[in-house]
């Protein structure tokens, strides 16, 4: 499977981050590719040859959460009957992704951020430190901002994970790059279990690239080897789709009752502190220009503008910091 | 430290006409697309900010005369373009599909070097996760 399949334009940036020592953060919806972003940047690093290990932080209550992070020493509590190595210190001089780390618990944290800060740790019930050698690189499935915005999540630390972030979006904003995955998919699994499969027929690929896929690039792995094991003929077809998919779309989504994008198009944008309101004005202009000129290009009328809104965040809110 | 000090914008387009096909829509949001991936870097030059440094309320706040000019900036730029097609100076309909992508791509590419970070949707698919 070619990487750049999954993460197209992105793996310029990952091969010229991932020599670096620096923490990374990666952003993405479930099923976009987040773990295996965080080894391909440990496998192009000096690294590689040391561990590369993922810790779920949503897995573990705060008590457990901390002995799985930072190991325990013997008689640290009741029932502590040994020492026990925590995962900071199993990744050695690998690298460690904190997996979910929206979901640490507030109290590890705190002891998150001394150990990224002073790269040193202390096991519980341990006063002896051990240095931090591993490189960290966190992944989050919801933007991590909002987690600091409604308190769950220490601006501090996410300050220190943040010093290079990648996002990934989600497969539905990125519907061009579905085939390429696909046929990628079709010819690993196909390799491997069914030699007597050349490809998957364009009513296939047609149902493929319109599903809104909310399980992203794991669920179209799944799907696609799903399909070849099923498969009676040389091609994927339609009916070798599993339901769901065949459903919602020649349905037109329809039974999800959420609402859809098809009427309008929304940009997000988020323009750098120094932009003035001039090269807002300027940025917005020319922006809309051209995507009307496409609108027109097309056959179309031309676009009209529903609504532009602007907001500032003006910085942190002191209650939420510790 | 860099600090959340941002303004984030979000334009919502629609068909001009009602009649249009949402599939020319669709074409215009794919090209969008094509420019999808981010790269945020923040560089650590210091100790996180302190609560002093931070007493300020973080709530979004609309910047009401920025999005006034900004949506009579866009309107006037569509309204411009409606009125050059209209009296024959514009580029006809259905033409130069390529041109008018490159034309995009170039200015979000420009953008983007500037700093700036545009997603397509992304707004609308995190509020509609975000519901129960």
């Amino acid at each position: 499977m070619a990487e750049e399949d999954i993460l197209g334009a992105l793996m310029e940036q990952v091969r010229r981050v991932a020599p670096q020592e620096t923490t990374v953060l990666l952003t993405g919806e479930t099923g976009t590719g987040k773990t295996r972003l965080a080894r391909l940047i440990h496998e192009l690093s000096p690294r590689r040859a040391e561990p590369f290990l993922v810790v779920d932080c949503g897995a573990l209550s705060a008590g457990q959460m901390e002995s799985e992070l930072f190991g325990q020493a013997r008689g640290a509590f009741t029932g502590a009957d040994r020492e026990r190595q925590g995962k900071l210190a199993a990744a050695g001089k690998g690298t460690l992704l904190l997996d979910e780390i929206n979901l640490l618990p507030l109290d590890v944290q705190g002891q998150l951020l001394r150990a990224v800060e002073e790269r040193v740790f202390e096991p519980v019930g341990s006063a002896k430190s051990r240095p931090l050698r591993a490189r960290l690189i966190a992944a989050s499935n919801v933007p991590l901002e909002q987690e600091v915005e409604a308190g769950r999540f220490r601006p501090d630390l996410f300050y220190r994970l943040n010093v290079i972030g990648f996002l990934l979006p989600p497969l539905r904003l990125r519907r061009q790059a579905i085939r390429a995955l696909a046929e990628s998919f079709l010819q690993e699994f196909a390799t491997r279990n069914r030699p007597d499969i050349t490809g998957i027929s364009s009513e296939a690929m047609r149902l493929l690239e319109k599903y809104d896929w909310p399980g992203n690039v794991r669920e179209l792995r799944n799907v696609i080897e799903r399909s070849v094991a099923l498969c009676a003929g040389p091609e994927v077809t339609s009916q070798d789709l599993p339901e769901p998919i065949r459903m919602a779309v020649d349905g037109a989504s329809s039974g999800s009752g959420l609402p859809t994008v098809e009427d309008e198009i929304v940009l997000e944008i988020e323009v750098p502190d120094d932009a003035t309101d001039e090269d807002v004005l300027e940025g917005v202009r020319e922006l809309v220009d051209a995507a009307d000129q496409l609108h027109r290009a097309h056959g179309g009328h031309g676009l009209k503008v529903e609504s532009i809104e602007v907001t500032e965040e003006a910085g942190i809110p002191a209650e939420v910091l510790p | 430290v860099s600090k959340p000090r941002k303004r984030r914008i979000v334009i919502r387009l629609t068909n001009r006409q009602k009649e249009d096909p949402q599939a020319i829509l669709a074409a215009v949001r794919v090209a969008l697309r094509n420019v999808d991936v981010q790269l945020q870097i923040r560089t650590v030059e210091g100790p996180p900010p302190t609560p002093e440094e931070e007493a300020e309320h973080t709530r979004r706040m609309a910047q009401e005369q920025l999005e006034a000019a900004a949506m009579s900036a866009a309107a006037a730029q569509l309204e411009s373009n409606a009125q050059k097609l209209r009296s024959g100076q514009g580029a006809p309909a259905g033409t130069d599909v390529p041109k008018a992508e490159a034309t995009l791509w170039e200015r979000m590419k420009k953008l983007m070097a500037k700093g700036w970070q545009i997603t397509v949707g992304a707004v609308l698919d995190w509020a509609t996760k975000a519901k129960p």
